[in-house]
C-alpha cells in the first residue's frame, strides 16, 4: 500500500478519535473475552483430564458431613479434618467385589518451615495406593522412605532440601509439575512419614491427627461388582460416613464447570456480534459522510479497488489494534488471576499446553479482527462502486 | 489528443421511473480546442462531463480518447488515465478534510508516487490567487477558494484534457476572468479544454460551443459557434 493511501487511512482514522477508539475498545473487549473463554474452557478440560488420569477410583468413602467437600478434597486438596474409623478400611477390603482399597490422609498445618500460609498435607499408602502414586511417579521414581516428602510446584524448596514440621526435619525428594490448583501448594507423604509427623505434632501438644484414621478411602471394584450392594453393606455396618460412586464424584463440579463454560461462550459470542454490528454501523455512517471525498479520490485517479482498500485499511487499524490490545490484556489477566479463578470457582483449572495457548492467542487475534474487517467489507465494496455524479450531487 | 463521444446515453431511475439524463450525445474535441457546453441546470451537462472524464460509464455509446474506448480499459488503466491525462473539475468538487490545501493539490502526484513539480504548483497557486492558503485546511476556506483549489488540483499533473463543470461558480467576476484566461492559455499550448457552464462570458474564450437541452447535445453554429 502506498504512502498516500496509508496517510489517508491514518488521517481518516484519527479524524473521528472517539468513534475510532470506541471501535478499538470494543474489538479489544471481544478479543479479551474470546481468549478468556477459550483458555477458561480449555483449562477446565485440562483440569478434568488431569484429575481423571489420577483419579481412577470406582468409589470414595468419606466421613458424613464432608459430602459437600468430598469433591473439592479430590479436586483441589481442600482438606477436611474429619476422619473415618480405622475399621472401615479393613471392612471395605474384605467386601466381595472390592479389588483394592487405599486410605488417604488429609490435614492442614501452619507449622511448616517453608511457608507463611497453610500447607496441605496429603498422605497415602504406597503399598495400596492407585491414585496418587502413578501421578507422583512421573517426578519421583525411587522408593518412599520414612521422612521423605514430595512437594507441589508452589512450594519453594529444591530437591534434597529440608522442610520442618513441628521442628522435625523432612527431606524433599521431588517437586511436582504445576497443576494449576491448590495441590500445587500441597505436600505428599507416605503413611510412615505421616506417622512421624503425627508423633512430632503430638510431642508439641497437637493431637489433631488420630493414629491410623484415614480421611478418605478410595476403592476400585471388580468387574461386575454391584456398587449399590457394597454401599448398602458399608452403611449398614458404619454410621457417619458417605459412599460416593465414581459417576457422582464430579457431578456437581462438572455441572458448575459446564454452566461457566456456557456463560463465557455466550458473553464471547455476544461481543463478537456487537463488534460486527457496531463496525458495520460505524463504517456505514463514516463512509456516507465521506462520499464526496471518495468521489474526489476517484476523479483524481484512485482506482475503485483503492477506495475499497482505504475502508478496509481503516477497519484493519481499528479491529487489528483492538484485537492486539484485547488479546494482550486477556492473556495477562487470565495468567495473572488463574489461582484466583480456581479458588473462586472451586473447580479444577489447569492451563492447557503451550501449543493450545499459542493457537488460542492467534485465534483471539484473528477472529475479532476478521469479524471487524468482514463487517466493513460490505461497506468497502459499496464505496468501491460509488457513482461520482450522485455522490457529489447528494451532499453538495 | 482527440476526445470523441459517440451516441452517449446515460439513464437514471428517479422515483421508480427511468429517464435519460443524456440522450444520444455526440461530442468531439481536439487538442487546442476550448469547448463550451452551454445549458440550463438539469439539462444533463454534468452527466455528460462525468462520462467524458471517465468517471461514470454511459448506459450506451462510447467515449474515446485518441481512438481508445476508455470504458473498455480496466479499473487500473482508466484510473491512471484520469490521473495522468484528464484534469476534471466537477461541479461540487470536494477536498479531503484531513489534508492541507497543498497536500490536496499534490494528491494527484502523490497518489501514484509521481515527482511533484513544485515550481508548476507554485505558479498555479499564484495564478489562481491561493498561494497564501497552501497550509490551510479545506474546512477553513470559502466556497470560492475551494473552487480554485479544485481547479489547481485538476491542473497539477499537467493534463492534456481539462474538463470543468461550472468552473466559475462561487467565483467573482475577476476570479472568473482569471480562470477563463488560464484555460485559454492552456488551450493555446495544445490542451483540450471542455467546460460546461451557463455563464455566457465563457463564449469569448472558446472556439467551439455546444448547447445542451433535456439531455440532447447540439453543436452551435450561430452567434457563438466557431466550428
Amino acid at each position: 500500500m502506498k504512502h498516500t493511501t496509508l496517510k489517508i487511512i491514518y488521517t481518516n482514522f484519527w479524524s473521528h478519535p472517539v468513534r475510532s477508539l470506541g471501535l478499538v475498545i470494543l474489538t479489544a473487549i471481544a478479543s479479551a473475552t474470546l481468549l478468556s473463554s477459550v483458555i477458561f474452557s480449555k483449562s477446565l478440560d485440562a483440569g478434568f483430564e488431569q484429575l481423571s488420569s489420577r483419579m481412577g477410583a470406582d468409589l470414595l468413602i468419606v466421613p458424613r458431613g464432608s459430602e459437600a467437600k468430598d469433591q473439592s478434597i479430590l479436586l483441589q486438596g481442600d482438606l477436611s479434618h474429619r476422619s473415618l474409623p480405622r475399621e472401615v478400611l479393613d471392612f471395605t477390603r474384605k467386601l466381595p467385589g472390592v479389588k483394592i482399597a487405599s486410605p488417604q490422609f488429609y490435614f492442614t498445618t501452619l507449622s511448616a518451615s517453608c511457608c507463611d500460609k497453610k500447607v496441605n498435607i496429603i498422605g497415602f499408602d504406597p503399598k495400596t495406593d492407585f491414585t496418587i502414586k502413578p501421578w507422583i511417579r512421573k517426578t519421583y521414581k525411587s522408593e518412599f522412605k520414612p521422612g521423605y516428602v514430595i512437594v507441589g510446584s508452589d512450594i519453594d524448596i529444591e530437591e534434597g532440601g529440608i522442610i520442618k514440621f513441628f521442628d522435625k526435619e523432612f527431606t524433599v525428594v521431588g517437586t511436582l509439575e504445576p497443576l494449576g490448583n491448590r495441590l500445587d501448594q500441597a505436600i505428599f507423604a507416605d503413611i510412615e512419614t505421616i506417622e512421624l509427623l503425627r508423633k512430632a505434632a503430638a510431642s508439641k501438644g497437637y493431637n489433631f491427627i488420630s493414629e491410623g484414621e484415614p480421611s478418605a478411602i478410595l476403592a476400585n471394584l471388580e468387574n461386575g461388582a454391584d456398587f449399590e450392594k457394597l454401599s448398602q453393606a458399608i452403611h449398614e455396618r458404619f454410621d457417619d460416613l458417605h459412599v460416593v460412586p465414581r459417576k457422582n464424584m464430579f457431578d456437581s463440579v462438572i455441572a458448575t464447570a459446564g454452566s461457566f463454560k456456557i456463560v463465557v461462550w455466550i458473553i464471547s459470542g455476544f461481543f463478537l456480534l456487537v463488534v460486527i454490528a457496531v463496525v458495520y454501523i460505524a463504517f456505514s455512517v463514516s463512509t456516507n459522510e465521506r462520499k464526496r471525498e471518495f468521489a474526489t479520490l476517484l476523479i483524481i485517479g484512485a482506482t475503485r479497488k483503492k477506495l475499497t482498500n482505504i475502508v478496509l485499511g481503516e477497519s484493519l487499524i481499528a479491529s487489528g489494534s483492538g484485537a492486539f490490545a484485547g488479546t494482550l490484556f486477556g492473556a495477562v489477566a487470565i495468567f495473572s488471576f488463574r489461582f484466583f479463578i480456581q479458588d473462586s470457582l472451586q473447580i479444577p483449572f489447569s492451563l492447557p499446553n503451550a501449543s493450545t495457548i499459542f493457537l488460542t492467542i492467534i485465534g483471539a487475534l484473528l477472529i475479532p479482527a476478521i469479524a471487524g474487517i468482514g463487517a466493513a467489507y460490505h461497506i468497502a465494496k459499496r464505496v468501491g462502486k460509488i457513482d461520482v455524479y450522485t455522490a457529489l450531487k447528494e451532499d453538495a | 489528443m482527440i476526445l470523441n463521444g459517440n451516441n452517449i446515453t446515460k439513464q437514471y431511475t428517479r422515483r421508480g421511473e427511468k429517464f435519460n439524463a443524456v440522450n444520444g450525445a455526440d461530442f468531439f474535441a481536439w487538442s487546442g480546442d476550448f469547448t463550451v457546453i452551454f445549458g440550463e441546470s438539469g439539462s444533463g451537462k454534468s452527466t455528460l462531463l462525468n462520462a467524458l472524464a471517465g468517471v461514470t460509464a454511459p448506459t450506451s455509446g462510447s467515449v474515446e480518447i485518441d481512438g481508445q474506448p476508455i470504458f473498455k480499459l480496466s479499473d487500473e488503466e482508466l484510473a491512471y488515465l484520469r490521473n495522468g491525462r484528464i484534469g476534471y473539475i466537477p461541479q461540487n468538487a470536494a477536498s479531503l478534510s484531513a489534508f492541507t490545501v497543498a497536500e490536496n493539490i499534490t494528491l494527484t502526484s502523490t497518489l501514484y508516487n509521481k515527482k511533484i513539480d513544485k515550481e508548476h504548483i507554485k505558479a498555479l497557486l499564484n495564478k489562481l490567487g491561493i498561494s497564501h492558503l497552501a497550509n490551510e485546511y479545506p474546512q477553513n476556506l470559502s466556497g470560492g477558494e475551494l473552487r480554485r483549489v479544485a481547479i489547481a488540483r485538476a491542473l497539477a499533473n499537467k493534463p492534456d484534457l481539462i474538463i470543468a463543470d461550472e468552473p466559475t461558480s462561487n467565483l467573482d467576476e475577476e476570479n472568473s476572468r482569471k480562470v477563463y484566461s488560464l484555460f485559454a492559455r492552456l488551450a493555446r499550448t495544445g490542451v483540450a479544454v471542455v467546460i460546461a457552464t451557463h455563464d455566457k462570458a465563457a463564449f469569448g474564450y472558446s472556439n467551439r460551443v455546444y448547447h445542451m437541452k433535456s439531455g440532447s447535445l447540439v453543436p452551435d453554429v450561430g452567434e457563438y459557434g466557431n466550428l
